[in-house]
């Protein structure tokens, strides 16, 4: 530009430059207004970001207490207590299994069901927070549920060797142990592997 | 796996087999077993409309159940990979995680995909509130809880409520393998 001072160019030049600037503001307000919209749309709540233990794996609810409860890779279940905005206290209870993975939660007994990778399924009191018992169930949990009505803690899992074979292990809340279990298919996969 | 706490059965989702199996809660019987889609592997369930949720990680899509006959309803196309699944049964909104990243939101009344929510690059685990209408979705991307609050007016909104401790976190591989648990 300053070598064509006095020459036409900077004149030939200018609109070009303001269609620069006008791209320039075009896109600083259509930054703005995404920047917005994400803001308004998926605020991370920094105020109240609080640390996890650990990589989290499984999630699960008591709508009743409103307490969230996850598992990480450390062998302590997070108990994240909310409130009516969403957010909460976090706290962590030790449960002596390893590595913890599937988890289900009843609102009656108000009883949480956590299974771990050395073949256990511990218990915990939902209202103190404290482990109850642990079942041995000789299996990898991939899956948890439960049916409140009856007291029926249901766990699929594949054998534990690698073969596949699919087998769900029925589980006696009431008395915590293990009732039956039931051969089904040939498993979720074959443990390790992914499909 | 989900049970439906009014009928009594429990789902099960066969990965290998590309079946669901259907077990009597009282006799602890299979009473049917049907096919889905390639690769299910989680079910969810709404015991007030006994309809039961599929999501079929290598077909891309969510298999509708009829509880009551057990007859496949419908099978919705939300592409990515559909793992684990949730319904909000005061709502019948159904989540299905991407574990490509996105949670597609269903409607149970239509069977129809409504949106897919951005909540994370792989989300993994859901939990759905439906006393508050909140969801919550572990994502295993960015190793963050984050909740969603449901809305008449619209889709979900989503922001994170829990990170990791980057001291305490995983390594990557083992992270990925243990998720498939």
């Amino acid at each position: 530009m300053i070598f064509l001072a006095g020459s036409r160019a900077p004149f030939l030049l200018l609109p070009v430059f303001r269609f620069r600037l006008s791209l320039l503001g075009g896109a600083l307000m259509l930054l703005s207004v995404t920047g917005l919209t994400a803001l308004l749309w998926s605020a991370p709540a920094v105020a109240n970001s609080v640390s996890l233990p650990g990589t989290p794996m499984a999630v699960a609810i008591n709508p009743a207490t409103n307490r969230l409860y996850l598992t990480t890779n450390n062998p302590s279940i997070a108990v994240w207590s909310l409130d009516g905005s969403g957010t909460g206290a976090l706290r962590s209870v030790t449960l002596g299994g390893g590595f913890l993975g599937a988890l289900a939660v009843t609102a009656v007994t108000e009883h949480v069901y956590v299974a771990d990778v050395s073949g256990r399924v511990s218990v915990l009191a939902g209202a103190s927070n404290t482990e109850l018992t642990s079942v041995v169930i000789s299996a990898i949990a991939h899956g948890m549920a439960v049916n409140p009505w009856t007291n029926r803690v249901y766990v699929t899992s594949d054998r534990g060797d690698g073969r596949p074979a699919g087998t769900v292990v029925v589980l006696d809340g009431e008395r915590d142990t293990v009732l039956t279990q039931v051969q089904i298919g040939r498993g979720r996969w074959a443990w390790p592997q992914t499909p | 796996m989900a049970a439906n706490s009014l009928t009594n059965r429990i789902y099960v989702a066969n990965g290998l087999d590309g079946t669901v199996s259907v077990l009597d809660g009282g006799t602890n019987a299979v009473l049917a077993t049907g096919q889905v889609g390639p690769f299910p592997s989680h079910v969810a369930v709404n015991a007030r409309t006994n309809r039961v949720y599929v999501s079929n990680r290598a077909g891309h899509t969510v298999s509708v159940l009829d509880g009551a006959s057990n007859a496949l309803l419908a099978t919705v196309v939300v592409g990515g990979i559909p793992d684990e699944i949730g319904v909000n049964e005061t709502t019948d909104w159904v989540y299905a995680a991407n574990a490509e990243g996105g949670l597609a939101v269903l409607d149970g009344g239509s069977n129809r995909l409504l949106t897919t929510v951005p909540v994370g690059r792989e989300p993994q685990a859901i939990a759905v509130n439906a006393a508050t209408n909140r969801v919550y979705v572990v994502d295993g991307g960015d190793h963050t809880v984050w909740t969603l609050q449901e809305h008449r007016w619209g889709p979900p909104t989503a922001r994170v409520i829990l990170r990791a401790d980057p001291a305490a976190l995983l390594p990557a591989e083992e992270a990925k393998q243990r998720r498939c648990a």
